[in-house]
């Protein structure tokens, strides 16, 4: 490792190069391990917290770790360090390795490795932007903001957070093959909210991504303001079964609830019975069959992940490679690791588990799904889901922050939220309009995972509105 | 022999990192001239690392600063076996009103002057914007000194086998019960050593334990796994597997999973009914409806873009006035009591926890602060002839993050009699238990759902499964449905994790409560759709 990287003090990210050689100092130094897996990034990240119309933090934050993954005698170990200094690096490869023979007797050699893909896919998910945005530019912005809202007597919360992230992954099988890769990537979010001072109208909009040139805040801030101020005087009326028309906030978190549960989306769980992509036995050789190659969804539907779509944002790594998981409303794949790919497969290459995802649509605005409605709701967006179900996907949340009723073309009135109780996969079933998919809202969660394994970590969604049929919404709540 | 490299990495300060580490060999900072293995945290060196970075922030421009130094260790055992240790250095910084925030895991002296400069140019930029004022109550004493929190078996001074052997006995055990499916089996160990300093003068320095575990298991045929629930985030040291007789809870916990797949299941007739809700559940609920409820920065809507706010709207009105509950409802917050997961002697600002009464028979008589949080409760104190003031609950996981009000320990007061669960359910001609608890509410705490494993009772014996059983309840109206509560023999307590921030943070609390038989609560099907 090169000791320039630590020189300059106004460096808030080391360069691929310098990960690569500080994870090929690990290489040597665990020379005698079976099998060897590593991830290093470094981090930063800036943030500005706003709350009753004024700033209430601005932070600057950095990081670096490495995670270490040792197999010896059939035992698995793990370890992780922010220290990239010789006595460290191989201190934490004892510590690896050590827990590896601890658990030699008990686990065996079950680990999931790199699927032994060599090539890597580029992609492009740094924007210099997002990395050169400081404190004084998110503060100019939110100051105009707090200003607008002030003056109308309105309260105001948010967040605006930009990252900047480094990373280098390293691998050595068996047969004492090597595959590196690397990257770089940034990251930034923005949501705000905008409420009524006594609590009793609220407005919401945010959007994530690795551009923040392609995130307007001011555009993220008048959406805020504008639903805060159509949500005054919210009427309750009954519950029930109404057209839905989901803005892509409200679908995004609808999906989420099958995009963000690797079990749920795994091969080897369906075919043990479980979750809700089980279509029964085949007799014909005892074995319980998934639905793949079943239609579960509107056939207008496509759910993918490119990992070279810089809109996703994931950094490339070995075994990552493009998947359509419902193509055509038909579940065409479903994740599996290494370990189902040999031993059921016969092959080496894996469909791993992934939470972003861009989902397929159509041409319809929100406003012809409004003029095109006799009478349905206008959802902005969902809150504290919980599945109730695994086979049927039947699941619970909150409508949140712009639920509207729409009469005869227009929007009549705010009304109280909903709780629901619905499935995405009925949902997705119902779907009468599409619209055109556009990035939404996921906060960016710990960097160091994010960074590290980003493909699981990472969990931008690209998606449409959609108008759908009878959605299930059960109770009235009176939270605003 | 510490590398050059190693010296120019601590000596330059540039890195700023957050992670964790697992190192047989220790971390090493620069306090002196040289690298050297990172000290306990009562070295008295460590406050002049400290002051570096309170007169680096002071001289920048602070009007107050807080420094706080983190030393974190943690084990997991089994299931997700791995270790960790991280060092992290965290300076928060107040300039005309704004707060700043700096962070890094290097702790040497360049690092910290660096990060003294930082968190006031963070906290300067937001001055442009109009004036914020803000009332940063006084502590009643400057922090002072060292506290290790009282655990019998430091979970990281004894030999892995041990603790190893303990858990996997756990399986040995589930494995030679007959039709028992073993489930995930794990022990989890934390220990956090943190060094606090501010510009007002004080410094102390306190070590604090967190374990828990988990042993799941199922039954054939069965409804499904339990989990041991005597494990939960305990704040002890190796002594919660090593105190507890295991075995034997393990063994009653698989004749109840046994007893109850004898039962018949039937759906659930959805209505109203007197339900009993064991300890464990009755903890969920009051985690979810009185914790997040009463922490003052969620009231004033700071968290109203993640988490949401809270049923409290106006609490200058509602405090003193506003009724959560029944006359028999009492909920204390604490962060002194012992084996609870968020004690500590002084907390992440430097105030003393004082052992407060957020509800007293019903009545809404205090929110959880933090020393800013307070002053937005003058009006109130003021009325009530006391000085504002933190009550203690400011926290952050580590020196990587500022500090929120998080929620203390939290304590539902039992009744006077001798009351336990299964006298609540003989009380019971009609009616449902709610065990195995999974609770959320709304994103302002005033509703909530419930769901669980659900027992039918008929005259005092539970006599059915009810299949899809669920409750809706408003908060205010649930805690008004008290009938009867356990005693104090029959109360438990359960460490709870909460996340709340942007970004978000997790933090953990205990939760005592005893068994409770409540009147009329709506019963649903939860997977009826409307």
């Amino acid at each position: 490792m090169k000791s320039d990287i630590i020189q300059n003090s106004d460096e808030r990210v080391v360069s691929e190069k310098d990960l690569l050689a500080v994870c090929h100092k690990i290489g040597d130094i665990g020379s005698k391990a079976e099998r060897l897996i590593m991830g290093a990034a470094s981090f930063w990240t800036g943030e500005l917290n706003w709350a009753r119309n004024r700033v209430a933090l601005s932070s600057d934050r950095r990081g670096f770790i490495i995670r270490l993954t040792v197999v010896r005698n059939n035992g698995v170990g793990f370890a992780s360090t922010n220290q990239f200094d010789d006595e460290s690096l191989e201190g934490v490869y004892n510590c690896a390795e050590r827990r590896a023979l601890r658990q030699a007797s008990h686990r065996g050699n079950d680990i999931e490795l790199e699927s032994g893909v060599t090539d890597t896919i580029s992609a492009l998910t740094w924007s210099d932007e997002t990395f050169d945005r400081t404190a004084n530019q998110k503060a100019e912005i939110v100051k105009d903001l707090l200003d607008k809202v002030e003056d109308r007597s309105l309260t105001s919360a948010g967040y605006i957070e930009t990252r900047g992230a480094v990373s280098a992954h390293f691998s050595r099988d068996l047969f004492s093959k090597i595959l590196t890769s690397s990257g770089k990537m940034t990251q930034a979010e923005c949501s705000i909210t905008v409420r009524a001072t006594d609590g009793t109208a609220s407005g919401w909009a945010g959007q994530s991504g690795f551009d923040i040139g392609k995130i307007s805040e001011r555009d993220i801030a008048d959406t805020a303001f504008e639903k805060c101020l159509k949500s005054f005087n919210p009427v309750r009326i009954e519950p029930g079964r109404y057209t839905a028309i989901l803005e892509p906030q409200a679908v995004a978190d609808l999906t989420s609830l099958l995009l963000h549960d690797g079990l749920l989306m795994s091969r080897s769980y369906a075919e043990r019975g479980m979750g809700p992509f089980v279509a029964g036995i085949d007799h014909g050789v005892q074995r319980i069959r998934s639905k793949m190659g079943l239609k579960i969804m509107d056939e207008r539907i496509t759910i993918s992940h490119d990992p070279s779509d810089p809109e996703l944002g994931v950094i490339p790594i070995p075994g990552l490679k493009p998947v359509t998981w419902v193509k055509n409303g038909v579940l065409n794949s479903l994740a599996f690791e290494r370990e189902y790919a040999v031993n059921e497969l016969n092959e080496r290459n894996t469909d791993i588990h992934r939470r972003s995802f861009r989902m397929s649509g159509g041409n319809t605005t929100i406003e012809e799904m409004i003029e095109t409605s006799q009478r349905s709701l206008l959802v902005t967006r969902l809150f504290g889901l919980n599945i109730i179900d695994e086979g049927s996907m039947l699941s619970t949340g909150l409508t949140r922050d712009g639920l509207w009723l729409i009469e005869n073309g227009k929007i009549s009135k705010s009304i109280r939220n909903f709780r629901f109780t619905e499935s995405p996969i009925f949902v997705f079933n119902n779907v009468r309009q599409l619209g055109v998919p556009m990035p939404v809202f996921s906060p960016v969660g710990d960097p160091g995972v994010i960074s590290t394994v980003p493909h699981y970590g990472l969990q931008t969604a690209i998606v449409p509105p959609m108008k759908v049929d009878d959605f299930s919404f059960t109770s009235a709540v009176d939270a605003i | 022999m510490i590398s050059t490299k190693r010296r120019k990495l601590l000596g330059a300060a540039s890195i700023a990192v957050t992670a964790q580490t697992l190192s047989s060999k220790p971390l090493y900072a620069l306090i002196g001239a040289r690298p050297e293995q990172v000290p306990p945290i009562e070295d008295p060196r460590l406050k002049q690392l400290i002051d570096q970075c309170l007169n680096s922030a002071r001289d920048a421009g602070a009007d107050y600063a807080d420094v706080r130094l983190c030393h974190d260790f943690t084990r997991h055992y089994i299931s997700g076996a791995s270790e960790g240790e991280s060092i992290t250095i965290g300076v928060r910084a107040l300039v005309d009103g704004y707060w700043g925030f700096a962070s890094s895991p290097v702790w040497s002296v360049l690092e910290s002057v660096r990060l003294g400069k930082a968190s006031v140019l963070q906290a300067k930029v937001n001055t442009i914007g109009r004036k914020r004022d803000i009332d940063f109550t006084p502590l009643s004493d400057q922090p002072n000194g060292h506290w290790t929190m009282p655990v019998k078996i430091d979970p990281f001074e004894i030999n892995v086998d041990e603790i190893e052997d303990l858990i996997w006995s756990m399986m040995y055990h589930t494995t030679v019960l007959s039709r028992a499916n073993i489930g995930p089996l794990k022990g989890s160990f934390y220990r956090s050593e943190k060094a606090f300093g501010s510009t007002e003068g004080g410094y102390f320095t306190q070590r604090t334990y967190r374990s828990s575990g988990k042993v799941s298991f199922g039954v054939k045929n069965g409804q499904g796994g339990i989990t041991l629930d005597c494990l939960s985030p305990s704040g002890v040291g190796f002594e919660l597997f090593r105190e507890q007789d295991l075995k034997q809870k393990l063994y009653e916990a698989y004749e109840e999973e046994l007893l109850a797949s004898a039962l018949p299941v039937k759906p659930v007739d959805v209505g109203r009914y007197n339900v009993v809700f064991t300890a464990d559940y009755m903890a969920d609920l009051i985690g979810q409806t009185i914790g997040g409820a009463t922490e003052v920065d969620r009231v004033m809507g700071f968290e109203a873009n993640a988490g949401g706010t809270s049923y409290i709207t106006q609490p200058d009105q509602m405090l003193g006035n506003f009724k959560v509950g029944g006359d028999n409802f009492t909920v204390l917050a604490d962060r002194t009591k012992h084996g609870s997961v968020a004690t500590v002697r002084w907390d992440d600002e430097g105030a003393t926890p004082v052992d407060t009464a957020l509800i007293k028979n019903g009545l809404l008589t205090d929110l959880q602060t933090n020393r800013e949080g307070a002053g937005w409760l003058k009006k109130y104190y003021t009325t009530q002839h006391k000085t504002p003031k933190s009550n203690g609950s400011a926290y952050c996981p580590t020196a990587s993050y500022s500090p929120l009000t998080h929620t203390a320990n939290l304590t539902l007061q039992h009744s006077d009699n001798s009351s336990n669960f299964n006298s609540l359910v003989k009380d019971v001609e009609k009616g449902l238990v709610f065990t195995r608890p999974l609770v959320d509410t709304d994103f302002q705490k005033t509703s909530g759902f419930g769901m669980g494993r659900v027992f039918e009772i008929k005259n005092g014996e539970r006599v059915a499964l009810v299949a899809h059983a669920g409750i809706l309840f408003r908060t205010p109206e649930l805690w008004k449905s008290i009938i009867a509560l356990g005693g104090a023999e029959s109360v438990k307590t359960k460490g709870l994790k909460t996340t709340k921030g942007q970004p978000a943070r997790d933090s953990y609390f205990s939760v005592t409560a005893p068994p409770a038989l409540l009147k009329d609560i709506t019963v649903i099907d939860i997977s009826r759709k409307a």
